[in-house]
């Protein structure tokens, strides 16, 4: 029942994201059918939340099924018209991906079982979300605790009551609402708070992630290698364990995962128009992976808008895009961005609220914090956290580093590295260490990166599979 | 090859059969006797008698063994006869360092009404001296023990390869910290560190990474290896060997890949099973949900004495969960701390306090003082869980 509940609720949030990615596409489709529903998926659902928040803040709807349905309606009939307006032919035509060769039987028969293991897996962390009460922290201290405040009161509710006498009124409400907000949303249906149903969505992320990888690796390679990364992802421990909690580094993932990928993607295109599509689904993921967490707005976006800024600068002395169409692309970035961070940031001064995760970041004393090293180094090699990967991806980046760092790669591996070396300086120099040294924050991070990383050496395994086969011949 | 194994299967049926065993040294102090040399300093009494060696103490005491024998020693365990939890300390010597320094390892033995045994896995600790030449026990005052026997364990290599394979695929539970960092594969070489590997933060063990990096640093050596001679060398026989070892080195990363994804996949596996037998499917009076144990029971419980209130009293042992897990819970009808009772919030919900009790004229007694108006039990969960009301002000 709570699934069928957690699907009847975000089924209008996906059709909106679906219609909107198809706008986004236009005349030339970049996306696998099955992509493009875990996008729509993924957008959808945040555009959704972030409609409400501003109908919300703007006193015209309550977090109420009724204003849900309006901040849906605001969105799905605009889109529709657009479609019907520009009489967009083919609707549901999709990506034709390279040509594939059939798989031997020993790797349909590897994949098989593969894929029967991640689905138990999987259906082994749905288990957990459904039919377990919320136990770690930041479930029932912010993300479920939020949804249920702004459920009970209606509203964007930003104090919440500790308990015994206390008051919090910064901490996680800095964070942007969105995750409480679909909890929310999803109560209205039942009426009443479930815990199955406001955890269960969790779940949606993570599959929506494996397929995006799937979609990601399917357009530049065979399908045995974009299954390949999809079992690499689906094989790491945290983040299935993540998947598998009311927690949001999984649903920022899923969006800085698109948000980069599309980025790589515009660049390696085949045509300008595919190019400019990749620009556009990028410059609306970047966009909404505002409206994740924190560390989205201060961590993820400026590496990630500088990335953008050198490959449309690049692209336009390729020749490869004019000045006109460098300057769209780049407007859409820029517009989409300023659509979501400006009321959004707006709302943060208004209120008071910090823009570091859950505590400010200015004010930190620049101090040597010993142990950290240490930790980071456990942490990234000697636990069950991550699989192999921290090794496989450091041997490729070194083995491939001209293939890593002198193709369109660069974008992946050059994200990767700026974010995740970007911020050791906080972890060996500023109080911020303990998010290490306690294994707090560190990991977590990681957690969001790591479609990325999957991403990158997937694909660093292709070139150098490719390169292989051709020298072979 | 055929015939090389079974030469080495040969070789190991003519070893003794002892090589393969645990070897173990015992002190056994029943019937009344003192096996080899023991010192007891401090003690009040320490009496030889037919169940063990009953020490009784009032002051601070030691029971310590010079260490004659040749053997390495892993693990120490005492056979206990009935007695309270009492604070005791491993003590050793290590060679080589001053007569009278001795390396202190506090411990707590939990009490019991039976005979039981009490181990320490001495290897966990980098100080100990396996060759000890002066090792025993201190005592607390107040102490009351009956030692039954004391062993001394070593296990043979093929003992301990087995208990390495079993505690690689020993699991951790679903913890806290779990949304942070998985421990992983863990390497214990003994049962005694094997049992306890994931009770101790960190673990008492290595890292199996340790063990899978090391296999596949073969194949990556012999990667490099090929490829430094391949640029040496030219021709395609050559690329072919090249290729070659690079095609082991992916297929043992890929094996090696597969074979740790079973391993934390199962333990993933084995939190969701866990979850099931323990709470979902559990009776209701032996639900318990990970290490809050009756917690969520105990407050699915509560919530209909609490409905229709604004607010309630909470009282427990530890601030972390419980607070925020009940705050979250029974929202919006949200805990509040026992200096609300003057402004007329009439319910205590008291969750593992065993200071707490309800008192003869029918007030919440903390430590035996009274800490509310007279009321009545609405619920009493076990013997230190309840939810209390006290009576309307006429």
């Amino acid at each position: 029942m709570n699934i069928l509940t957690i699907l009847l609720g975000v089924l209008p949030a996906t059709l909106i994201g679906w219609l909107l990615v198809r706008v986004v596409e236009g005349r030339t489709p970049v996306l696998l059918q099955i992509e493009r529903i875990a996008l729509g998926f993924v957008l959808g659902l945040t555009l959704t939340m972030f409609t409400a928040f501003v109908l919300n803040i703007t006193g015209l709807i309550a977090f109420a099924a009724v204003g849900f349905a309006i901040a849906d309606a605001v969105l799905l009939i605009p889109l529709i018209a657009i479609l019907a307006w520009r009489r967009q032919p083919s609707l549901f035509r999709s990506a034709v991906p390279p040509p594939s060769p059939p798989l031997p039987p020993w790797v349909k028969g590897l994949a098989v079982i593969l894929g029967i293991w991640i689905v138990a897996k999987i259906a082994a962390g749905a288990f957990i979300l459904l039919a377990t009460p919320a136990y770690f922290d930041d479930v029932y201290n912010n993300w479920n605790m939020r949804g249920k405040l702004f459920f009970e009161t209606e509203a964007l509710t930003l104090e919440i009551p500790a308990g015994n006498e206390g008051e919090s009124a910064g901490g996680v409400s800095s964070y942007p609402p969105t995750v409480p907000m679909v909890k929310a949303m999803l109560s209205t249906i039942p009426g009443e708070w479930r815990e199955g149903v406001v955890s269960g969505v969790h779940i949606l992320w993570y599959i929506a992630i494996l397929v995006l990888l799937y979609g990601s690796l399917r357009r530049r390679s065979n399908t045995a290698v974009a299954l390949l990364g999809t079992y690499i992802f689906a094989s790491l421990p945290l983040p299935l364990v993540h998947g598998s909690t009311a927690y949001a580094d999984i649903f920022l993932a899923a969006h800085l995962l698109p948000a980069v990928a599309f980025l790589f993607h515009a660049l390696s295109s085949d045509s300008v128009e595919e190019c400019l599509t990749h620009m556009r689904l990028s410059a609306l993921c970047t966009a909404l992976l505002v409206f994740t967490k924190n560390e989205a707005l201060v961590l993820h976006l400026p590496p990630l808008l500088l990335l953008v800024l050198i490959s449309i600068l690049w692209l336009r002395k390729q020749n490869a895009l004019t000045g006109k169409q460098a300057l769209t692309a780049l407007a859409w970035y820029v517009v989409s961005i300023a659509m979501i961070a400006i009321p959004w940031i707006a709302f943060k001064f208004a209120h008071g609220l910090p823009f570091g995760n859950a505590k400010s970041i200015s004010g930190l004393s620049i101090a040597w914090q010993e142990g950290v090293a240490y930790a980071i180094w456990i942490n990234t090699f000697f636990e069950g956290n991550w699989n192999l990967l921290p090794p496989l991806l450091i041997l490729l980046l070194i083995a491939l580093r001209k293939e890593a760092f002198r193709t369109p790669l660069v974008i992946l591996s050059a994200f990767f590295l700026i974010v995740y070396l970007g911020q050791m300086p906080l972890y060996f120099f500023t109080g911020i260490s303990t998010e290490a040294l306690k294994q707090t924050g560190y990991a977590r991070g990681l957690v969001q990166l790591m479609p990325i990383a999957v991403l990158l050496t997937t694909l660093l395994l292709h070139e150098k599979a490719g390169k292989w086969t051709v020298s072979s011949g | 090859m055929l015939l090389l194994k079974s030469v080495i299967i040969g070789c190991a049926f003519l070893l003794p059969s002892s090589a393969f065993a645990m070897r173990t040294t015992v002190w056994d102090f029943t019937g009344g006797q003192i096996p080899g040399h023991w010192d007891m300093r401090g003690l009040t009494s320490a009496e030889p008698i037919a169940e063990g060696m009953h020490i009784a103490t009032q002051k601070e005491g030691r029971l310590m063994h010079r260490n004659t024998s040749p053997y390495r020693m892993e693990a120490i365990t005492l056979t206990l006869g009935p007695m309270e939890t009492t604070e005791a300390a491993f003590l050793w010597h290590v060679r080589g360092t001053p007569e009278g320094v001795l390396v202190q390892l506090p411990l707590v033995i939990a009490g019991s009404s039976e005979d039981h045994e009490f181990n320490i896995n001495a290897t966990a600790y980098p100080q100990w001296d396996p060759y000890t030449d002066y090792f025993g026990i201190a005592l607390p005052p107040g102490a009351d023990i009956t030692i039954r026997k004391i062993e001394a364990k070593r296990w043979s290599p093929p003992e301990k390869f087995l208990e390495a394979w079993k505690s690689f695929w020993t699991f951790d539970g679903f913890r806290p910290y779990s949304i942070n960092f998985l421990w992983g594969p863990m390497i214990a070489f003994n049962p005694i560190a094997r049992a306890r590997v994931f009770l101790t933060q960190p673990p008492a063990g290595w890292s199996a990474n340790r063990v899978i990096y090391a296999l596949l640093a073969i194949p990556l050596v012999y990667v490099f290896v090929q490829v430094f001679r391949s640029r040496s060398w030219f021709g395609a026989k050559r690329d072919a060997t090249r290729k070659r070892a690079i095609t082991i080195l992916a297929c043992s990363i890929a094996g090696m890949w597969i074979f740790y994804d079973l391993r934390m996949g199962l333990e993933f596996l084995n939190y969701a099973y866990t979850d099931y037998s323990t709470y979902i499917s559990a009776a209701p009076e032996e639900r318990a949900f990970r290490e809050r144990a009756r917690f969520y029971n105990f407050v699915e419980e509560v919530r209909p004495h609490i409905a229709g209130r604004m607010s309630y009293i909470f009282m427990t042992q530890y601030r972390w969960p419980y607070l925020g897990s009940i705050r979250y819970m029974t929202f919006p009808i949200l805990p509040t701390d026992p200096t609300q009772s003057l402004k007329g919030v009439d319910t205590w919900v008291i969750y593992d306090r065993p200071d707490i009790t309800v008192g003869s004229g029918g007030v919440l007694l903390l430590d035996g003082v009274a800490q509310s108006k007279p009321g009545r039990m609405l619920l009493q969960y076990d013997p230190t869980s309840f939810v209390f009301r006290t009576n309307p002000v006429p």
